[in-house]
């Protein structure tokens, strides 16, 4: 191993005791996987549906665990060396750019690579119950491998870009999501498969977008002979289709990553907005603020919490002036997308109150959406980055009690979530006007479905907020609390949909346990999609959510106690 | 140093152990009221240690550590508004500016509004930062910043300043800018404790000096008291005309001169270690213009609290200890050298 970062990292990254955990744990889960879907006695029936489940199973899932690990281990890659001063230096040795890219893409890949390698021979042993293909098999690892190269190419480059790990870690999860998930959506039936109803340009194009996606790919190669396995007829499945187009996108990720570490350090922007505009001072900028940032903030008051001001005046998206813009951004674009896909697609007429039910659970889903996207980013750093900082030493020193700290930090990580629930409300409340304007009469339903699609989003909102700041509060790291927050948000909320996927795979009753804790699934349940009404999971998410939430908050309340008192 | 003397800082006994690693070992330390307590010690010496268990952030093993009557074990939220803690290396929030900085934990020390903006007004006349009022705090230089940190220190009007290296990183201006400040604030009636390793500058403004080596603490007591108790044998430079070679031998052959430390031939100067008084220095003197030497200065070289430093640490320096490099029996550095002052 001639490159020194490269060695350097696999080293750093294996030796510790977590590594070791890691690989225990995980082969453990594939033991206990293979253990629960193995037919009694071996026997199993003879068109191989057993090895193609367990197949399906361990294949989703390894892809899953690549593409939630992938991004946390390198989109800090290069932000930690930029928060440890040490990147300067990386760059004043003789290693190229080449060098530094290949030593950090190796070094957080090769942990995530040797589970791969480690779950080859369970992988193998489906073998044994006969029904799958040694192609198949080779398929599963080759998009494996490659989605690990695609994530962390990405991932690098974001960390490249990036100053602060958090950031990048919310930066790359946000990309991640993009692609993994919203490129493939619609291609799959549960979605509708929009992708065949766009036209033949259209189609063409969400067909080659979908081809982008590892899951797409993965689940072309699993389930092989259902609607998912190719974009129209006469194409290739999408797993051939991806390997070289992931391949290429990795190649010119790989030269953009290069042509920026070629001038790594760009000058800062001049700071701005030293001007400060005195209380009760008009001037000519008055009229273009309703907040106007410049002006001078009273003093903390007493019945103000000084740590949520501190917050309120520290975090840019926190800053008056921009939840306000984002906060009218989001209003105006969920009331214009209502009435351009109420006027487009002028079905109402024909499919009146069925119509309505399927755009409440669009903006429900697209509220949830939203919420545990920018949740995470909110509160998962309350807490570690002061202690990164050394402020929480200041703070320690201070009169301030901890009560004080998380309820200042909470209050300030989850108003931007209600203000987008706030500013996306508009866009359900207009359907209750729309079936009177198009001559349908008042359906008495939706009102009391929209109160329910709202307590679950505002359930979400709280349960994310305080998850976020558990993890904060646990972790010494933004990142690493960054990470775990959203690997859990992911796993909750999105993984657990892919029960969906294979209608055959799975029991309805094991959907309905998995679907419990899913806050998309209780969504469109609230709002009527019949497709998750049937498990009724209204009352028991909100009962389940509800309790994880205020555990997770007393345990947050007692680590940050514990946090404050002398060691 | 105030005329007061009444003890306003004192631990007794105070250790603190990470598993076998000893970083503090029943440290005694005795601070009056408005005095500037200097803490010497290498990186890791333990001077972080004991300034964090008196800050109430660390919990110490065993001792206990009194600041104005409250033991900072068990009275926290007293000890609080007692205290002024300035790391070494303190955290800023971005986009906030110094003004709203101070604000901000003022409001965390609990004073009112009104008194705040008051005592804002004080803080940054002390620590002449008013000009930075509208600055971004992340923006400024390492000199501001530690100046706006002192100001933070100061905005609830704590008694006892502990100050963590608080000249680290400052240019030489900024060095007396705030070796000065520090000064000011005892002469306020603050009591300081001030820890640093750019001795020179704590020589120049310490009431009383604490060595700390390895966790256990040296010395302690004023600055020339410390040097005078460390430095046994006195350090005496001759400049003589013509040949040395006579001084030498002479220097060499006296068995009150314990050591010959080190010769400059082109400026025609020799440097010994004398163990002896004034008239033993005088018969010296005699001994060696009767041998022919002719001696154009006999001086006392004064030790500083670098020299002292290096000496209890073990440290070879220019001037080298004594007892490290004779061949004499050696005997432990003292405790305490002196009584508080």
């Amino acid at each position: 191993m001639s490159n020194p970062i490269l060695r350097k990292e696999v080293l750093t990254s294996l030796r510790t005791r977590k590594a070791l955990a890691m690989q225990v744990v995980y082969l453990l889960a594939l033991i206990a996987v293979v253990f629960m879907l193995w037919p009694p006695g071996g026997m199993q029936s003879l068109g191989g549906d057993q090895a193609q489940r367990l197949l399906a199973v361990l294949g989703i899932g390894q892809l899953l665990l690549i593409a939630l690990f992938a991004p946390a281990f390198t989109s800090t890659a290069l932000t930690l060396e930029k928060e440890r001063n040490t990147f300067e230096s990386l760059f004043a040795t003789r290693l190229s750019p080449a060098q530094i890219v290949v030593g950090k893409m190796g070094g957080s890949l090769t942990f995530l690579l040797l589970l791969v390698v480690m779950g080859t021979p369970v992988l193998a042993s489906l073998f044994l119950l006969g029904g799958v293909r040694g192609g198949q098999v080779l398929a599963v690892l080759g998009v494996l491998v490659v989605t690990a190269l695609f994530l962390g190419a990405i991932g690098l480059l974001v960390s490249a870009m990036m100053h602060r790990s958090y950031r990048s870690i919310i930066m790359t999860y946000g990309i991640l999501l993009v692609v993994t998930i919203l490129l493939a959506m619609p291609a799959w039936p549960a979605t509708g498969q929009l992708m065949l109803k766009a036209g033949p340009v259209g189609s063409k194009v969400l067909g080659v977008l979908a081809s982008l996606s590892p899951l797409q790919a993965m689940l072309s190669v699993v389930v092989p002979d259902s609607s998912y396995a190719t974009p129209a007829k006469g194409l290739p499945p999408y797993w051939q289709l991806y390997l070289p187009m992931a391949a290429v996108v990795f190649v010119v990720v790989g030269g953009f990553l290069l042509a920026r570490l070629q001038r790594p350090f760009q000058p800062q922007r001049p700071r701005e907005r030293l001007k400060v505009v005195e209380r009760g001072q008009i001037s000519a900028r008055t009229f273009f603020f309703l907040f106007d940032p410049a002006k001078r903030k009273p003093a903390i008051r007493f019945w103000q919490n000084v740590v949520a001001m501190k917050e309120f005046r520290t975090r840019p998206v926190l800053q008056v002036q921009w939840l306000l813009r984002a906060t009218g951004i989001a209003l105006i674009v969920s009331i214009l997308l209502m009435f351009m896909v109420t006027l487009t697609v002028g079905q109402l007429v024909q499919e009146g109150p069925a119509l309505i039910a399927k755009m409440l659970a669009v903006v429900a889903g697209l509220q949830i959406l939203l919420i545990i996207l920018i949740g995470p980013a909110m509160s998962s750093g309350s807490i570690c980055s002061d202690r990164e900082t050394s402020v929480w030493d200041l703070m320690n020193t201070s009169r301030i009690r901890s009560w004080t700290i998380v309820s200042g930090k909470f209050q300030a990580s989850i108003v931007p979530l209600l203000l987008l629930i706030v500013a996306t409300t508009p866009a359900l409340l207009i359907l209750m006007v729309f079936p009177a304007f198009m001559g349908h009469g008042v359906d008495e339903g939706l009102a009391p479905r929209i109160t329910r699609v709202l307590m679950v989003t505002g359930m979400t909102s709280l349960f994310v907020t305080v998850l976020g700041m558990f993890f904060s509060a646990m972790c010494s790291r933004t990142a690493a609390a960054t990470a775990w927050t959203y690997g859990m948000v992911g796993i909750v909320s999105v993984a657990t949909l892919l029960v969906m996927l294979g209608p055959d795979l799975f029991s309805d009753e094991f959907k309905a346990a998995v679907f419990v804790p899913n806050a998309i699934a209780a969504a469109l349940d609230a709002a009527g999609l019949e497709t998750f009404q049937q498990f009724s999971l209204f009352n028991a998410h909100l009962k389940l959510i509800a309790t994880v939430t205020v555990g997770l908050f007393l345990a947050t309340v007692v680590r940050v106690w514990q946090l404050r008192r002398p060691v | 140093m105030s005329q007061n003397s009444d003890i306003m800082l004192k631990t007794e006994g105070l250790s603190k152990h990470y598993d076998e690693i000893k970083a503090l070992d029943d440290l005694n330390l005795s601070i009056p009221r408005g005095s500037v307590f200097g803490y010497i010690g290498h990186n890791g010496a333990g001077k972080t240690t004991t300034i964090r268990i008196l800050a109430g952030l660390l919990k110490a093993s065993a001792g206990r550590a009194i600041i104005g009557g409250i033991d900072v074990t068990t009275d926290r939220d007293k000890l609080k508004s007692l205290v002024g803690y300035m790391p070494d290396d303190f955290g800023v929030y971005e986009q906030m500016r110094v003004w709203e900085y101070l604000d901000f934990f003022g409001a965390a020390f609990k004073i009112p509004r009104r008194h705040r903006r008051q005592r804002m007004e004080e803080v940054f006349e002390i620590t002449g930062s008013a000009y930075m009022r509208d600055r971004f705090v992340d923006t400024l230089s390492k000199g501001m910043r530690q100046r706006v940190g002192l100001a933070r220190t100061l905005m609830h009007d704590p008694q006892v300043l502990l100050l963590d290296e608080p000249a680290n990183g400052l240019d030489p201006r900024a060095r007396i800018d705030m070796r000065n400040l520090i000064r000011l604030l005892a002469d306020r009636g603050k009591t300081v404790l001030v820890s640093s390793h750019i001795l020179p500058e704590l020589a120049t403004i310490c009431d009383l000096v604490g060595i700390i080596h390895q966790g256990v603490l040296q010395a302690q007591g004023p600055v020339d008291q410390v040097v005078s108790a460390i430095a046994r044998d006195r350090l005496m430079e001759i400049k003589a005309g013509g040949d040395l070679a006579s001084a030498k031998r002479l220097i060499q052959a006296d068995a009150r001169c314990s050591k010959l430390d080190e010769e400059d031939q082109n400026l025609g100067v020799l440097r010994f270690r004398f163990k002896g008084d004034e008239a033993a220095l005088a018969d010296m003197l005699a001994v060696l213009m009767g041998g022919g030497v002719k001696v154009v200065t006999f001086r006392e070289v004064p030790l500083s609290l670098e020299d002292a430093f290096m000496a209890l640490s073990g440290m070879s320096t220019s001037v080298p200890d004594t007892e490290a490099e004779s061949d004499e029996p050696t005997e432990p550095a003292p405790s305490s050298a002196t009584g508080s002052a």
